[in-house]
C-alpha cells in the first residue's frame, strides 16, 4: 500500500512537471524563430532581414529573402500591401511565443498587388459596416488572435540572380496602421 | 516502517517524479517527437507544423530549435535523416537524390548539419532551387551529394560530419494541411560509395 502511494506521487509529480512545463516551455525560451525576428524590426514599420543572419539560423531556408513588420492594432487595423515577385511571395502572421496562425501567398494577389488587412474581430464587424454592397472586396481580411504580433514577408530566390529583384519588393513593400475614425477605409 | 520515515519515502518519490518530468521535458525538446510525424524513404514529414493546431510535443521541439516552419499556406517541408536503407546520412558516403519530385511550384533542398545549420563549403552552394537544376532531354534529373565534387547537379557536403537534408516545397498541389504524403512521390535518398 506504501509502495503504492508512493508511485502515485512519483507519477503525479512527474506528469504534472512534464505537462506544465510542455506549454511554459514556449514562452520561456528566447530561442524560437518569431521571438527573434520579432526583435529584428520597430512596431509599426517593415524591416528586411539580414541574409547573413537568415543562414547562421537553424531550419531557415537561405533561398529567401524575408522582411519583418511588428504590429500593434491598438489604434486600429495594419494593412500590408507587398507588389508581387516573379517568383513565390508570402506574408504569414504569427504571434510572439505562439507561433503561426495564418497566411496567405501571392496566388490571392489581385491587380498585381498582395493586399492584406489585419484586424481584430470588432475591427473586421466595423471594415465590413463599411464595405460597398455592390462592390468585391479586393483585400485579404485575416482576423489576429491578439492585438500584437509580427507579419513574416518572404520572396523566394530561385537562382542567385533573383536576390535583387526579391530585395527590391520587398523594400517596395508597405506595413502601415489604418485608423477606423473616418468613413471609409483608406485604400491607396 | 514509520510514520516519518514514510512521509519522507513520498517526498523523495514526489521529487524524482519532478526531475523525471523535466527530464523527459528535456529529452522531448532535444530530440523532439512529435506523435503524427510520418516517416517514409528517409524522409520526415510533420504534419501541421505550419498552422495553430500544431501538437503541443512539435511545438516545443520548434520553439527549442528555432526553426521558421514554412506556415500551412505556404506549403510544407521534409526533412531527410536517412539513406534508402535507413541508415543515418553521414558525409563519410555519397548519395544520389533521384526523382520523383513532389509537385510543387517550386522546392529548394539544402544540405545541413543535424542542428539544422547550414554546412560552409568554400563553393558557397548548401543548396538547389527547382529553377537551378540542370534537366535531361526528358526532364528528370539526379542531385549529387558528396564532399568531393561530382559532375552534374553537385551539392557539396562537409567531411565527416552527420547531415540532414531539407525538402521544402512551396504551394504543393496537395494541401498543406495534408496529413499524410505518397511515398512514391518522394526522391530516393541513394546512397553510393562511403569512405572507410
Amino acid at each position: 500500500m506504501r509502495a503504492l502511494i508512493c508511485l502515485i506521487a512519483f507519477l503525479a509529480f512527474g506528469g504534472l512537471t512534464h505537462l506544465i512545463g510542455l506549454f511554459l516551455l514556449p514562452l520561456s525560451l528566447p530561442v524560437d524563430a518569431f521571438t527573434r525576428l520579432a526583435a529584428l524590426a520597430p512596431s509599426g514599420s517593415l524591416r528586411a532581414v539580414d541574409p547573413a543572419l537568415i543562414r547562421r539560423s537553424p531550419f531557415h531556408d537561405p533561398a529567401t529573402e524575408i522582411a519583418i513588420c511588428r504590429y500593434d492594432l491598438t489604434a486600429g487595423p495594419f494593412r500590408i500591401r507587398a507588389p508581387l515577385s516573379e517568383t513565390f511571395l508570402s506574408v504569414g502572421l504569427a504571434v510572439e511565443r505562439r507561433g503561426l496562425y495564418a497566411s496567405v501567398s501571392d496566388r490571392a494577389a489581385t491587380s498585381g498587388v498582395l493586399d492584406v488587412v489585419i484586424a481584430t474581430e470588432a475591427q473586421l464587424k466595423r471594415i465590413a459596416a463599411l464595405d460597398d454592397a455592390g462592390e468585391a472586396v479586393e483585400e485579404i481580411r485575416i482576423p489576429a488572435p491578439s492585438l500584437r504580433g509580427i507579419a513574416i514577408l518572404k520572396v523566394l530566390v530561385d537562382r542567385p540572380s533573383s536576390r535583387a529583384d526579391a530585395r527590391r519588393k520587398l523594400t517596395e513593400a508597405q506595413c502601415e496602421s489604418e485608423a477606423l475614425t473616418t468613413a471609409t477605409i483608406p485604400a491607396r | 516502517m514509520s510514520t516519518l520515515s514514510f512521509r519522507l519515502a513520498v517526498l523523495v518519490s514526489a521529487l524524482l517524479g519532478i526531475l523525471a518530468g523535466l527530464g523527459s521535458l528535456a529529452l522531448v525538446a532535444a530530440r523532439g517527437i512529435a506523435f503524427d510525424a510520418i516517416e517514409s524513404h528517409g524522409w520526415q514529414f510533420t504534419p501541421r507544423v505550419g498552422s495553430p493546431d500544431i501538437d503541443p510535443y512539435r511545438r516545443a521541439r520548434l520553439f527549442a530549435s528555432g526553426e521558421l516552419p514554412l506556415a500551412a499556406g505556404e506549403g510544407f517541408s521534409l526533412l531527410g535523416i536517412a539513406d534508402h536503407h535507413g541508415m543515418p546520412l553521414n558525409s563519410r558516403c555519397s548519395y544520389r537524390l533521384e526523382a520523383p519530385f513532389p509537385p510543387a511550384r517550386y522546392w529548394t533542398l539544402v544540405v545541413m548539419q543535424r542542428d539544422g545549420h547550414l554546412t560552409s563549403h568554400p563553393t558557397g552552394r548548401s543548396g538547389f532551387t527547382s529553377s537551378e537544376i540542370i534537366r535531361g532531354q526528358d526532364g528528370r534529373f539526379a542531385i549529387e551529394i558528396s564532399a568531393e565534387p561530382k559532375p552534374g547537379n553537385w551539392l557539396p557536403m562537409p567531411e565527416r560530419a552527420d547531415i540532414a537534408l531539407q525538402l521544402r516545397l512551396y504551394e504543393p498541389p496537395l494541401a498543406a494541411s495534408a496529413t499524410k504524403l505518397d511515398p512514391a512521390t518522394l526522391p530516393f535518398i541513394r546512397r553510393m560509395d562511403c569512405a572507410s
